[in-house]
């Protein structure tokens, strides 16, 4: 080593900032490492939620019993006057923990017999633990979760099977018939009950329309309005009798059906001993499902979690959605999204054409770009209070006084709903759009345009043949990231509409099919709701992880799909310079 | 071709009319939201304004006092002699009762529109008023006036129908509790199950009675229990009658006025025993009370005086002894003239008042914010009384007997309001300071809304401040590590990672926020801080590890680097801080850093040592800079490789151990000084102080997650955007890598880097789910980070959805919202304005 380099160790070092540079490099490992750890937690809770857990028997100290399945397990600290009650053993291994305790959170269920859904037991309570094989944990329509041992299987208050095989041959053979009859009568009730309650809705909003009429031509003291005022709602209270008469037959018909159906599926229940000894009657369509934990193969196991992921995206809610499905919360984030392109896409990149292509001067051109990133910059509660003020409460309310006057004071538009809602975020996302749509029109390189021009095309003509078509994927880049957005905003549509249980869906069978004035469900709003709102939020919280876990998964696949598209653009881009 | 032609250049022209006007119009957007947000908050400060409504006849004779219903269409008013109930438009005589007994005195109970009277010989009576409205649906005549009289109502025509209105009169029996002892001055609180009576008789004894009643929930029995007990004020009177004698709402007090501004209080907390508080002169300019009431709720004293001021007046803690109340001037309205003030009507709405003087002036005031409402001169040659109805929309004006009566309409949405009571301290009734409070409902009635803004746009300064310290560091360091030292194979997907990341919707991040990390962190709090000061640390003890390395190695290992740091140096940080915290906890914090918190008896010195850290290891990297530099590099001379290795370890060893002896030396000494952090510091009381589950820490720590991707790809594309050959000229010149990037680099992208932390403020400014599910949302300003705030946008979130549509509250949230925009416009302008500044100035390079 020569005496150059030995006297300048101290610049070798710090010219190389090793210390520095590890630092740097921290900084960027802790942001991934966040992110995975992230993605890996909503991952495991999400999909580990449904699969069937064990049930666990506790025989306690005092006497009482407890069975459910364990949800939590934690180390507590245990007051030194609680750990000198304990006898030695326990005390022994409490001692040797720190003063700290084990204990388990057990889901109990049973809420209507017993008024909790969750027990805390600490190891030192127990005296005897088993994981008995004829319990059964059932999720119910109501009251969530049922644990219990099979007792007798009855049809008509008779028992016909008194053991275990029994119940479950018999639990086996009817259960999906009477499910299916159940679901059957729901749809009655939904579909055609709710057609008909429609209908008589809408009979009567004309009958108030032809009231209002009325007091209007009584206002303007016109005789011949008068008499033509009153005449027609003379007409239209007599037909309004009529449709009444006939809707009244209609509806009993309907009630006699549900009844009928009532009774056939209402004769076959379960009796279950529960853990502390109560006797209770299930009754069968009230099981969504049912079977004996400790018993099951891995098939089994897995022909249950299947199910319930199917029973996740595809059914409606129960339980104060704590159990059930999300499917409206999807349908209506879906819904919501493709309303609020439809607004969005075509402004943005109208938006974007002008300031690339149009506009002449530089200085607007600043001002404007200021303004799209101010756009871009504006918290997002702040558009959905402009939403709420200007949409619903100024917009909504004006179309109310003009088309719905029959229905006030009980809002149609005047209020949060699923139009105001995509234009609301429409706002929101339109820098996005005009962003990329831009950078996607930069990248057309101006050859091509000159190309155009010499050709004797219009200024139109080589935007609309030449530069448009490719800036397409650009275009579809901003779409994508701006559904995206939409998919995963919630404030705003806290305010403009999202709620927690939308009784109708946006879009149904009955005419006009689109009903742009409904409040809907949102997955995100879904999120906050269930962690924050609900009163069971521990039975909440596994569906809070799923439906997390759906939510990130739908944005991730769009943004992953946008970077796709973007980056294959940009490589094409690159390819093409001239 | 010609026609094509034509249609070409149609098509041309309509394609550029249509897409500018789309352009433009699309743009104009964010005009609107602004617009619209001003729009809806202007109303907020305009203040009343009054239309003349009606000057009637009147038959009255002089009045003294009076009720008005809630519509302000009849009045109950009292002459001496009798009550008379007027229709206020047509100004008739609808009843008339006569008292028949002799008063002495009387007392008005705001809340049930009732008086009770005190007569010569010992017998107190109350009378009771009931306002009333039928609705007549029938054909009314035509031709019939809006307003008109008949069989003691007043009707009024609206288009096919007639509303008509009329008043109640209940006259009680009387009640003789003195025995032929002439009662001077009286006043009562009744509310539906106790009533409270207090009255001086002439011989100067201060007599109270309460009377209870209770129903026993189970039998339904309803039982009276009723106390009295008296106070001889013969010495403290010295022979003169009181002019008023008032009783407050939680009857702790009874309080006596004379004309020339004297004030007794007698205490009757505890019932059975009164006693004297207070006797002094109120005025000390001498200036006469010339009418006094109380405001709603009684709570407040209005003092009417002959300079025609009105001054509001309650009890507030003696700044020598807390404990101890001292009845003080807290506001002053000016009647607006230099007249006596005749009389005061205040609102039974909120806590506005009207104020008439002799020159016949009516002014209105709301008491807390000082607005000033309506300033009507009457034209009435000697008014009397001026009345506000409940609705706060009608005052009249009546005069002497012959004058007529005069009703003004007025119209004020929100007296409440004022740009002081939004962004200033106010004292509200009862306080004894003036504060900035959020409060915007509650469960009692005489409530009134608190709208300062500014405990919520402190919450939104602390929620930002604490996430930017954490997101600020991490995010630019890895925008530097991806684009100068990671291989461009990586480059890409790190940055699709970091993109995915700024995907995440914020409601998941609330989540996590709230329902794991908060309950996790709880239970691990110092050790948490411990890993934020470990972590770095074991980074760049690794860095100074590997130093000792042969140089070889150290050139190549480049590539493994993060991987290292990710297996060794990061864990190894986390395992510190766990094992340091747990010691120091012991140590420092008496086994327990969140009991030591709250609990003052222990001593503050762990706290200023965690908090002055910081400031420990700058004073010692300065100390060493300026004094130890030139010592340490003659150090290396003649050094080996390995040897100087160990050297710089060395050196960073003593520089920790140096800068952890300087922060203990300072806490030591700040702490023998007897300041402590958790509750005396000047100016912002606490820095550390009792833990709450979800806290500044919590959401600083998530929502810095959440604004990492912005900073991160803003500051990533300024450093990308640095041009090639100037680096390519530093590398060529024999500069290091680094060397290139904190010579060459930083300096040129320093402003495209500060535009994005800018945009990153913005981000957080406006964050509103993390804040909304993981701050615990209590609108308070503290500065302890372990405590829980409310942020504009959590409060809007939570609060717009239960707002009436243009109430006060609706209106003050839309403010809110205001404020956001603004914060974030001026932020986001700020930004962009430097970064195309930088532009220019990075394409000249």
């Amino acid at each position: 080593m020569n005496k150059f380099a030995r006297k300048n160790f101290k610049i070798f070092f710090k010219s190389k900032g090793e210390p520095m540079l590890w630092l740097t490099g921290g900084g960027l490992v802790i942001s991934l490492l966040m992110i995975t750890l992230l993605l890996l937690l909503v991952l495991k809770n999400g999909m580990g939620n449904y699969w069937p857990g064990g049930i666990v028997y506790f025989k306690l100290k005092n006497g009482e019993a407890i069975m459910g399945e364990i949800t939590k397990t934690e180390y507590y600290k245990l007051p030194d006057d609680k750990i000198n009650t304990l006898n030695d053993e326990d005390k022994k291994r409490v001692l040797k923990n720190n003063g700290k305790e084990k204990r388990f959170l057990v889901r109990v269920g049973n809420f209507e017999l017993s008024n909790k859904h969750f027990e805390w037991v600490s190891l030192h309570e127990i005296s005897k633990q088993d994981y008995p094989a004829e319990a059964i944990v059932l999720e119910r329509l109501e009251w969530g979760r049922f644990y219990g041992f099979p007792k007798e299987f009855i049809v008509d208050g008779r028992p016909v099977a008194s053991d275990l095989k029994g119940i479950l041959k018999n639990y086996d053979r009817y259960h999906n018939d009477v499910r299916k009859l159940w679901r059957k009568k729901v749809s009655i009730e939904k579909g055609e009950i709710g057609k008909l309650n429609h209908k008589i809705e809408k009979e009567r909003l004309k009958l108030k329309e032809a009231k209002l009429e009325l007091e209007k031509a009584y206002l303007s003291k016109n005789n011949e309005k008068i008499n033509e005022a009153e005449r027609r709602y003379k007409k239209i209270s007599l037909e309004f009798e009529e449709f009444n008469k006939l809707t009244k037959n209609e509806y009993d018909k309907l009630i006699n059906e549900i009844n009928k159906l009532k009774a056939n599926y209402e004769k076959y229940g379960i009796k279950f001993l529960t853990a502390d000894g109560k006797e209770k009657e299930v009754k069968l369509y009230e099981i969504v499902r049912g079977y004996t934990a400790n018993t099951l193969s891995f098939g089994n196991k897995m022909g249950i979690y299947l199910n319930r992921w199917i029973e996740f995206l595809t059914d409606e809610p129960r339980e104060a959605n704590s159990e059930g499905g999300v499917f409206p919360a999807i349908f209506g984030t879906v819904v919501m999204t493709v309303l609020m392109s439809l607004f969005v896409v075509p402004f943005g990149v109208v938006a974007a054409i002008y300031m690339k292509e149009y506009a002449k001067s530089g200085k607007i051109i600043s001002i404007l770009r200021i303004a799209i990133n101010n756009l871009a910059g504006v918290p997002s509660i702040v558009y959905g209070v402009f939403g709420l003020g200007f949409f619903a409460y100024t917009l909504g309310a004006s179309i109310d006084q003009l088309f719905y006057a029959a229905k006030l004071p009980n809002p149609t538009f005047g209020t949060g709903g699923i139009l105001w809602s995509s234009l609301t975020l429409a706002l929101l996302t339109l820098p996005v759009v005009i962003v990329s749509t831009e950078e996607a029109i930069n990248a057309v390189p101006n050859s091509l345009r000159e190309g155009s021009y010499a050709c004797g095309a219009t200024k139109w003509q080589t935007v609309r043949h030449i530069v448009l078509p490719r800036a397409m994927p650009g275009i579809m880049t901003g779409f994508i990231l701006a559904m995206s957005r939409g998919a995963g905003e919630v404030a705003p549509l806290m305010l403009v509409g999202a709620v927690k249980l939308a009784p109708e869906m946006p879009v149904d069978s009955i005419y006009p099919f689109v009903h742009l004035e409904r409040s809907f469900m949102h997955l995100g709003f879904h999120i906050y709701d269930l962690g924050f709102q609900s009163q069971n939020s521990d039975a909440a919280i596994p569906m809070v992880y799923t439906t997390t876990l759906l939510l990130i998964g739908i944005v991730v696949l769009l943004n992953v799909v946008a970077i796709y598209i973007r980056n294959r653009l940009r490589k094409k881009f690159i390819g093409s310079v001239f | 071709m010609m026609k094509k032609n034509v249609r070409k250049k149609l098509a041309d022209k309509i394609a550029k009319y249509l897409i500018t006007v789309g352009g433009i119009g699309t743009i104009l957007a964010v005009l609107l939201v602004f617009l619209f947000l001003l729009w809806t908050t202007i109303p907020l400060f305009k203040s009343g304004e009054v239309s003349q409504n009606s000057l009637a006849k009147s038959e009255l004779s002089d009045v003294r006092h009076g009720i008005v219903d809630e519509y302000g269409l009849i009045a109950a008013v009292f002459d001496g002699e009798a009550f008379e109930i007027v229709s206020l438009p047509t100004g008739d005589v609808i009843d008339r009762m006569p008292l028949k007994f002799k008063w002495t005195s009387f007392g008005y109970n705001e809340k049930r529109n009732s008086y009770i009277f005190a007569t010569e010989d010992g017998g107190i009576l109350e009378v009771d008023f009931e306002f009333k409205k039928d609705n007549i649906n029938q054909g009314v005549a035509e031709g019939k006036a809006r307003y008109s009289v008949t069989d003691g109502r007043l009707m009024e025509k609206i288009g096919d129908q007639e509303n008509s209105y009329y008043a109640g009169i209940k006259i009680k029996d009387l009640i003789k509790v003195q025995d032929g002892k002439k009662i001077t001055n009286i006043d009562e609180i009744r509310n539906d199950n106790d009533n409270f009576v207090a009255y001086l008789t002439d011989d100067k004894v201060l007599h109270l009675n309460e009377v209870i009643t209770k129903e026993n929930i189970l039998t339904g029995e309803i039982s009276t229990q009723v106390n009295e007990s008296n106070i001889d004020l013969k010495k403290v009177l010295n022979g003169r009658n009181p002019d008023y004698l008032k009783i407050n709402s939680s009857k702790t007090t009874v309080m006596i006025f004379f004309k020339d501004g004297e004030y007794i209080s007698i205490d009757t907390k505890i019932f059975e025993s009164p006693k004297i508080l207070e006797n002094k002169k109120i005025f000390s300019d001498g200036r006469k009370i010339t009418y006094l009431d109380f405001l709603i709720g009684r709570n407040t004293i209005l003092v009417g005086d002959d300079k025609g001021y009105v001054t509001a007046w309650w009890p507030i803690e003696d700044q020598l002894n807390k404990n101890n109340l001292v009845f003080s001037q807290i506001y002053s309205f000016y009647s607006g003239d230099d007249s006596p003030v005749r009389f005061i009507s205040p609102s039974k709405r909120d806590k506005s008042f009207v104020i008439l003087n002799e020159k016949g002036r009516v002014s209105m005031y709301h008491m807390t914010s000082g607005k000033h409402l309506v300033d009507i001169v009457s034209n009435l040659t000697k008014p009397k009384i001026a009345l506000l109805n409940q609705k706060n929309n009608k005052i009249a004006i009546f005069g002497n007997k012959g004058d007529k009566i005069e009703t003004y309409d007025l119209k004020i949405p929100h007296p409440e309001i004022t740009f002081r009571s939004v962004f200033g301290k106010i004292q509200y009734e009862l306080t004894s300071k003036p504060e900035y409070v959020w409060q915007s409902s509650s469960g009692s009635d005489d409530f009134e809304p608190k709208f300062s803004l500014i405990p919520l746009i402190f919450g939104t300064i602390k929620a930002t401040i604490v996430a930017m310290l954490f997101a600020i560091p991490v995010a630019i360091m890895s925008a530097i590590y991806t684009s100068e030292f990671a291989s461009k194979k990586i480059r890409n997907s790190i940055k699709s990672t970091i993109e995915i990341m700024a995907s995440l919707p914020s409601v998941v991040l609330g989540f996590i926020a709230a329902l794991i990390v908060s309950p996790f962190v709880e239970n691990v709090v110092l050790a948490t801080i411990f890993s934020f000061i470990m972590i770095p640390f074991s980074l760049i003890f690794m860095g100074h590890l590997v130093q000792l390395l042969p140089k070889e190695l150290l050139n190549s290992m480049g590539k493994y680097r993060i991987w290292i740091i990710l297996l060794v140096a990061l864990p190894l940080g986390l395992y510190l801080g766990v094992i340091i915290s747990s010691f120091v906890e012991k140590l420092l914090f008496y086994g327990d850093f969140k009991y030591w918190l709250h609990n003052y008896n222990y001593s503050p010195l762990g706290g200023w040592a965690l908090i002055l850290l910081p400031f420990g290891v700058g004073i010692t990297i300065y100390l060493y800079r300026r004094f130890l530099y030139e010592f340490y590099e003659s150090l290396l001379e003649n050094k080996s490789y390995h040897q100087a290795g160990v050297i710089e370890l060395v050196k960073f060893f003593v520089l920790t151990i140096c800068s952890v002896i300087i922060t203990f030396f300072v806490a030591f000494l700040i702490t023998k000084a007897g300041i402590d952090l958790r509750y005396d510091l000047p100016i912002i009381e606490s820095i550390m102080n009792t833990y709450v589950q979800r806290n500044a820490l919590i959401v600083g720590f998530i929502m810095g997650f959440a604004v990492i991707p912005i900073i991160y790809t803003v500051s990533e594309d300024a450093l990308n955007a640095v041009p090639e050959h100037l680096r390519s000229a530093s590398l060529a010149a024999g500069a290091t890598q680094w060397q290139t990037v904190v010579n060459i680099i930083l300096p040129v992208a320093m402003s495209g880097i500060f535009s994005a932390i800018m945009i990153g403020f913005g981000r957080a400014i406006g964050e509103t789910m993390i804040v909304l599910m993981a701050a615990g949302n209590t609108p308070i300003i503290d500065m302890n980070i372990f405590s829980g705030f409310r942020t504009l946008s959590a409060n809007i979130a939570v609060e717009l959805p239960e707002a009436v549509i243009n109430s006060t509250h609706y209106r003050v949230l839309y403010l809110a919202a205001l404020v956001l925009f603004l914060m974030t416009f001026i932020i986001n302008t700020f930004a962009e304005m430097i970064r195309i500044k930088y532009r220019k100035k990075s394409s000249q390079l």
